[in-house]
């Protein structure tokens, strides 16, 4: 059970009479051949140390306990001495890094029944969709893009279909409103012509009386047209009553 | 007599102070102090002038034209950038690259390959805290290879048969992999997943059972459903049609997997939910222990199986 170690000195020969256990607490050793002050643990075989104070004894690695278990691959402490420690977390990982001589309970590593249930809604929340309804939304996305392309090629198709005519269009109505411009501009100077005619001399179109004459000739004409109407109106009116009559 | 001067020299020398850290100065000059004088020791406007917002250091930010509107801010314009930030990110692997790891032994090809592996030749590495969401394998000139003046062009040169499972790829690629007779798969893995399949050693010291792969992002599920990328998610048969269209396209004959001696190894895909080859969603590995536990809490199971 017990051991003996010693470094033999001067007194080596006192020590092997009795089973000793000898440790050299001195931190450094020195070099010159002197006795040093040791503490020098002596038992009898009746005093014989417990293998537990003998490893405290013979520990020299002046590591603290916690990482001199972990250097011994074994759970850094025996007991908790923080509260992380108590932690599922934690277990778990002592579970994970030390095995069964953690004396952890591996079933700690499945989520418990709340735990799944928090699980669950998440992966509701982050996932809504499964696999075939995303795959739908994609190829719906996909037609309707397909769709919107198609529908504005056809468009472009029947116009293009119409563009002849709408060309048409356009020209003849800007003939028609040329000719009706050129129509009132030769009205115009054929009016003015006539009131220079009925002055006899040239007169300065920006004159009143000029322009008063413009306004009574324009009246005239007007009501020319308006007579002229009446009197077509009157013949289809008669017409009209001559194919009844008949 | 010059015995006695020798030895009088000799003891002066011994008794003269020695060249040492204590003794040691600089230079005059060597240490120039930038020192701006306060008050009667030199400090006056210091080269800025007399008072104002030169003097006082209160520069304005780049582009700010006080109160106006910055010309910066004065028209719309299109943000190209937009979103950068959140967007997935594949980084590459040349077929090059791949072929050297293969050739020099950092990669058993007996077995399937996927993003554990790549990650475990030391030579490839992603980070999944920087939106890396795996390996993007592709048919362009290896880097490494080119600083010894070898032009090679992965596609080309590559000539092992594998079963590879990537997460981006190309058409070239894809049909250099075939040409040889191997596999390849794209397929996809949530950030969860990623941090445990780059570092598995990591994830089983936690001592968390392992969880279910997650299923990809609406914008990514097409490509990972579709045949002609060789995704996870679609159909096997469309698989083997996409192979040979493929074949045709590029002009190879294509290796029939049936006849191969290592038909298993090449066929073996994993399950949409798993994260590891052989080792399913649930169970928990002990590497200490060197056991596998798996759940037998129907709850779990179901919870697992979904």
């Amino acid at each position: 059970m017990s051991i003996i170690s010693f470094k033999g000195f001067s007194y080596a020969g006192k020590i092997v009479k009795v089973p000793i256990i000898q440790c050299f607490l001195a931190r450094n050793a020195s070099i010159k051949n002197e006795v040093q002050d040791f503490d020098i643990v002596t038992t009898t075989a009746e005093n014989v140390l417990s293998e537990k104070e003998v490893k405290a004894i013979c520990d020299k690695s002046r590591l603290n306990h916690g990482h001199r278990n972990m250097v011994n691959g074994r759970v850094p402490y025996d007991k908790p001495v923080h509260r992380y420690h108590n932690t599922v977390k934690y277990k778990r990982k002592m579970y994970g890094r030390y095995g069964d001589a953690s004396n952890v309970y591996p079933g700690l590593a499945w989520p418990t029944a709340e735990d799944l249930e928090d699980i669950r809604e998440y992966e509701s929340v982050a996932y809504p969709l499964t696999i075939q309804e995303m795959q739908q939304n994609a190829m719906n996305i996909i037609e309707s893009e397909r769709q919107a392309i198609l529908l504005n090629q056809q468009k472009i198709d029947n116009n293009m279909k119409k563009l002849n005519g709408w060309l048409n269009e356009v020209k003849e109505k800007s003939a028609k409103k040329l000719f009706e411009a050129q129509q009132a501009k030769e009205k115009k100077e054929k009016l003015i012509e006539e009131v220079k005619k009925h002055f006899g001399y040239k007169i300065d179109p920006k004159d009143d009386r000029f322009k008063e004459m413009l306004v009574k000739r324009e009246k005239e004409e007007k009501k020319k047209v308006r007579e002229e109407k009446k009197k077509v109106r009157e013949e289809k009116l008669l017409n009209y009553l001559d194919s009844k009559a008949k | 007599m010059t015995s006695f001067t020798n030895k009088n020299v000799l003891n002066l020398l011994r008794n003269l102070p020695r060249l040492s850290i204590s003794n040691l100065r600089n230079n005059d000059g060597a240490v120039k102090k930038n020192k701006r004088g306060r008050a009667q020791h030199g400090g006056d406007k210091h080269g800025h002038g007399n008072k104002g917002s030169k003097a006082r250091q209160n520069f304005m930010r780049p582009g700010y034209e006080t109160g106006n509107t910055p010309f910066y801010m004065k028209f719309p314009r299109e943000q190209y950038y937009r979103d950068h930030h959140v967007k997935r990110q594949y980084p590459p692997l040349s077929l090059a690259t791949l072929q050297q790891m293969i050739d020099m032994n950092r990669i058993d090809i007996t077995k399937p390959i996927d993003l554990s592996v790549l990650c475990n030749t030391g030579l490839y590495n992603i980070k999944p805290e920087d939106k890396h969401f795996g390996v993007n394998l592709i048919d362009e000139v290896s880097f490494f290879l080119l600083s010894f003046n070898n032009i090679v062009m992965g596609a080309d040169n590559f000539k092992a048969k594998i079963n590879i499972e990537v997460q981006w790829t190309s058409e070239s690629t894809i049909a250099a992999i075939e040409r040889n007779g191997g596999v390849i798969t794209t397929s996809f893995f949530d950030v969860n997943s990623l941090f445990i399949l780059i570092n598995p050693k990591k994830f089983f010291q936690r001592g968390e059972a392992i969880p279910r792969r997650m299923i990809p992002p609406e914008d990514a599920i097409l490509y990972y459903s579709s045949a002609a990328n060789r995704g996870y998610l679609a159909d096997p048969e469309k698989i083997s049609w996409e192979r040979f269209v493929l074949a045709q396209k590029y002009g190879y004959k294509l290796p029939k997997i049936e006849d191969d001696p290592d038909y298993d190894m090449l066929v073996s895909r994993k399950d949409q939910r798993q994260i590891f080859y052989g080792l399913e969603p649930g169970w928990v590995v002990n590497l200490k222990d060197k056991v596998i536990l798996k759940p037998t809490d129907p709850q779990l199971k179901e919870f697992y199986r979904s």
